[in-house]
């Protein structure tokens, strides 16, 4: 049994909830995964879920609800009216009517949606053989190749209908190289809108690559040091920077941009754009009131542009809203949406030559605890290699690097033209910073 | 769920030779009321509910989950999973046999029993005594959150066919400060919770360890960096814990030592730890946090010893990473919703207690650091590199407790840690986490007694030491 919508609101009009609004997802997932050359596991999964949020004598609950079904309007609506009584209020005007105008995100590829179960099986079969046949070192492989689609649906009472959806496919290697006593693992991933071209060798090449290189890996001498972050270590610092961009933030000073907007206060190497109108998966046409997202900078060549805004931040500040409200817990709150950095054009080898002596971190552990996103401060486990005369000459393991992200924005010496989707849903190349505090074993 | 649409399910789901089925059905009511920006913030309930269907031949598993309880959806979801085996019928369902619940975790108090607006008076209470720590507190978050959940397990194998039902009750409590002083930002939290109801609020002195974490977040302001390089360190009780958790815990669960991903793999009976070092991981204990009367796939908790003195006696074993294993479930099963594929994770993991007291490890260390808490830490399992990140961190110089410094991130190997562990304090407590890994976010504990480590990589901002 499936929920009559049009229940539901019926039911939040009659218990006196208006403005009310319903956001039903949709999500289908398959995933496969492979131990060496055999399918280990397959998972398969349709699912739903509904949100909704209505306001009661002008105060704002939520409900949330995987189970979407007549069952459970009942217990929903009961849930908003509860929870209104102790929310807080809420302006009905931040629930928009229908009529705005939206640009295209191009997330969803028909394609890919077509591609049977088998084409993941093969693909990650395949990937998984060509691994273990590459090196004699490499003792185990694991692949998982998993489809993902979501979409969404975002009524509410004053005439918003509007509908997104998206798919996209994530690979996934894992792999044990083992030399002697020394035994490292490597990974590499992809996140594609389509497989055309996908090149199955080339990834099972980098995932080998990412163990094997890692073997013998030492230590270095503590101390100051210049580094290239990798994509996903940038992506993990920007992503981790991203509070800073909230308005509501700012309202409560404790955004770390408070007081630093159009002044200088970072490298002019450093550009970053919010980019929700795009072809990547983690694109949006509308937030979570229904305002449409754009493009626009946050950060133009070290000079941070501005905050990003949902409705009621932006009635607050005496702005229009800039399409990043986002459900959190029961509140709407702005918050940046699909992240781009801009790139450089160094490839990553001149990346090394520009550096000429330092190190490349590829690896940091402890992202989820080791970085204080209030602060910027950080202290992370970090792997890479020993950067010496513009070349990499030998594997780093073992180590811990400290700084602050924003000191690091302000130290970006370069940026490498090796851009990545990262699963951060941020798009960034490799970046160069100096003055970062390394700590290594033995303190040698 | 009725026990007869459970064996359509699962018989359809048996039809292709699968020699394992599954029903895991999933109720879960999660309730949040925080205080935050001197208002009430959050008021708000999440229901989650939906089945996932597991079936295993030999070693390949395959497994679906859907929101909809509906029979016929089920049914097809099971065809869809049976479709990936080619074989012949080899098992059907049975009379369904009802295990009992030892039901050992009950709440004396339902979380129904106290109103919103008693829960919100009790945070408020804890949010101004924060405040008035110092005027450099520039933000309080206080946070009641509950869990009531039911789960129902149907697993047919050629033992029989088995239905478990469990009830998980928990409430954890959340306070955070954040401090500002020209420009710079500290945190300080405390988040204790237990696998009971609201009488968790009786038990905590909330206030006092709120003020505890309010006045870290001021002091950490002024605190001088963290020094760097090797050097022993002092790991508190409680969530120090996760010292553990992460550098030996994970490495000794069934996912990586079924597929040889650990350095821990082919060691039982053999010494890898400190003679000092006894390591358990109990899901049975009268409301741990991670206690569970059966993990997710029916399998009754149990007391697992890990580590005896030093010598590996045990792993946390799943029944799919068992077969591989050879050896049978202990009961560590465990998975964030029916939406993830379960697998071997830890319960209530700890380090038993020693001989020495706090004071004595304190007082013989020359020169080092007393990390009292921390933000958590991980692990790559294959090569048992660890890290976490201390959040109370002080220097000790002479065998006396010197300055707090800021945060640090501490990194090794697990193997080469727990031989090092050369004090074992006799103050083991635990503390309530939220462990993430392949079969998604779960209620797990750490807890050790204080104990020192003679040599450990400590990656501060500041000099080496």
């Amino acid at each position: 049994m499936k929920m009559n919508i049009n229940k539901l609101f019926d039911a939040a009009a009659a218990a006196g909830i208006a403005p009310f609004e319903a956001r039903i997802t949709a999500e289908n997932k398959i995933s496969v995964s492979t131990f060496n050359t055999e399918i280990e596991n397959f998972t398969v999964a349709e699912n739903g879920g509904i949100k909704i949020r209505g306001l009661k004598d002008g105060k704002c609950g939520v409900f949330t609800s995987d189970r979407v079904d007549d069952e459970v309007i009942d217990l929903a609506i009961k849930s908003v009216a509860e929870s209104a009584e102790f929310g807080q209020p809420v302006d009905p005007e931040f629930f928009i009517g229908g009529g705005e105008k939206y640009e295209k995100a191009e997330t969803f590829n028909a394609k890919l949606a077509k591609s049977p179960a088998s084409r993941f099986i093969e693909l990650a079969k395949t990937i998984s053989e060509i691994a273990l046949a590459l090196d004699k070192r490499v003792e185990l492989a694991s692949v998982q190749v998993e489809y993902s689609y979501g979409s969404t649906t975002l009524k509410n009472s004053n005439g918003l209908d509007v509908f997104s959806e998206m798919n996209f496919c994530m690979i996934f290697g894992s792999c044990k190289a083992k030399s002697g006593e020394n035994v490292e693992s490597g990974s590499h991933y992809e996140i594609l809108s389509t497989l055309d071209g996908f090149d199955a060798d080339d990834f099972a090449r980098k995932l080998v690559a990412d163990a094997i290189g890692r073997l013998g890996g030492a230590s270095v001498a503590s101390g100051k040091y210049k580094v290239v972050y990798s994509q996903g270590c940038a992506a993990a610092l920007m992503s981790a920077f991203g509070s800073a961009y909230s308005a509501f933030n700012l309202e409560q000073h404790i955004s770390l941009l408070e007081g630093k907007i159009g002044k200088k206060v970072f490298s002019e190497n450093l550009t970053v754009e919010q980019t929700p109108i795009g072809k990547d998966p983690f694109c949006q046409a509308f937030d979570a009131e229904g305002v449409p997202c754009r493009n626009g900078l946050l950060i133009d060549k070290g000079v941070p542009t501005g905050f990003v805004y949902d409705l009621a931040t932006a009635k607050r500040a005496g702005v229009k809203s800039t399409g990043n409200g986002r459900l959190e817990g029961g509140n709407v709150r702005p918050a940046v949406e699909f992240v781009t950095v801009k790139s450089g054009e160094r490839d990553l080898e001149k990346l090394f030559e520009f550096v000429g002596d330092g190190l490349y971190i590829d690896d940091l552990g402890g992202v989820a605890t080791g970085i204080n996103g209030q602060s910027g401060d950080y202290s992370l486990q970090a792997a890479g290699y020993v950067i010496e005369g513009g070349k990499l000459t030998r594997p780093v393991s073992l180590i811990t690097v400290a700084s602050n992200i924003l000191k690091d924005f302000a130290n970006i010496t370069a940026v490498g033209s090796d851009e990545k989707l990262t699963y951060y849903g941020i798009k960034t190349p490799s970046l160069a910073v100096t003055d970062i505090s390394v700590s290594g074993v033995n303190g040698k | 769920m009725k026990n007869s649409t459970a064996k359509r399910v699962l018989d359809a789901a048996l039809a292709t030779g699968a020699d394992f089925a599954e029903l895991y059905v999933q109720q879960r009511t999660s309730s949040v009321v925080e205080l935050n920006y001197h208002r009430v913030d959050n008021v708000s309930t999440r229901l989650v509910s939906g089945a996932g269907v597991r079936l295993m031949r030999g070693l390949r598993q395959v497994y679906g989950y859907t929101s909809d309880l509906e029979e016929s959806s089920l049914v097809s979801l099971a065809e869809k999973l049976a479709a990936s085996f080619d074989g012949e019928r080899m098992l059907g369902v049975g009379k369904w046999e009802e295990v009992k619940n030892p039901d050992a975790h009950s709440p004396k108090k339902a979380h129904s029993s106290i109103s919103t607006a008693e829960k919100i008076e009790y945070l408020k209470a804890a949010e101004s005594a924060m405040y008035a720590v110092s005027p450099l507190i520039v933000n309080c978050d206080c946070a009641i959150l509950s869990t009531d959940e039911d789960v129902k397990i149907f697993t047919v194998t050629a033992d029989g066919s088995r239905v478990v039902r469990d009830t998980r009750v928990r409430t954890r409590l959340s306070a955070q400060a954040i401090a500002a002083k020209n420009g710079a930002f500290e945190v300080g939290h405390f988040g204790p919770g237990l696998a009971m109801g609201a009488e968790l609020l009786d038990a905590v002195d909330f206030v006092k360890g709120a003020v505890k974490a309010a006045e870290t977040a001021v002091a950490l302001l002024d605190a001088p960096e963290c020094p760097s390089g090797n050097m022993p360190v002092i790991i508190g009780n409680k969530f120090g814990g996760v010292l553990f958790h992460e550098a030996c815990g994970h490495p000794l669960e069934g996912t990586a030592i079924s597929h040889n991903t650990s350095p821990f793999a082919g060691k039982l009976g053999q010494k890898v730890a400190s003679e000092l070092v006894t390591a358990i991981d109990d899901g049975t204990f009268d409301h741990g946090w991670g206690s569970e009367n059966f993990d997710d796939e029916g399998v009754p908790s149990t007391r697992n010893v890990l580590i005896e003195k030093g010598v590996l006696k045990s792993y946390m074993v799943d029944t799919f990473e068992g077969r591989r294993m050879n050896m049978k479930p202990t009961g560590a099963c465990r998975r964030e919703s029916y939406k993830y594929v379960p697998t071997t994770r830890m319960t209530n993991t700890f380090i038993a207690g020693g001989d020495s007291t706090p004071e004595e490890i304190i007082a013989a260390t020359k020169s080092g650091i007393y990390c009292v808490s921390f933000n958590g830490g991980s692990v790559d399992p294959t090569t048992d590199k660890f890290n976490f990140t201390s959040s109370e961190t002080y220097l000790i110089k002479d065998g006396k407790i010197d300055k707090l410094v800021k945060a640090a991130t501490l990194t090794g190997f697990g193997y080469e840690i727990l031989p090092k562990i050369d004090m074992v304090g006799n103050d083991c407590e635990l503390s309530a986490g939220m462990c993430g890994a392949s079969s998604g976010s779960i209620a797990a504990a750490v807890g050790q007694p204080t104990l020192r480590v003679s040599e450990m990589t400590v990656g501060g901002k500041g000099e080496t030491l």
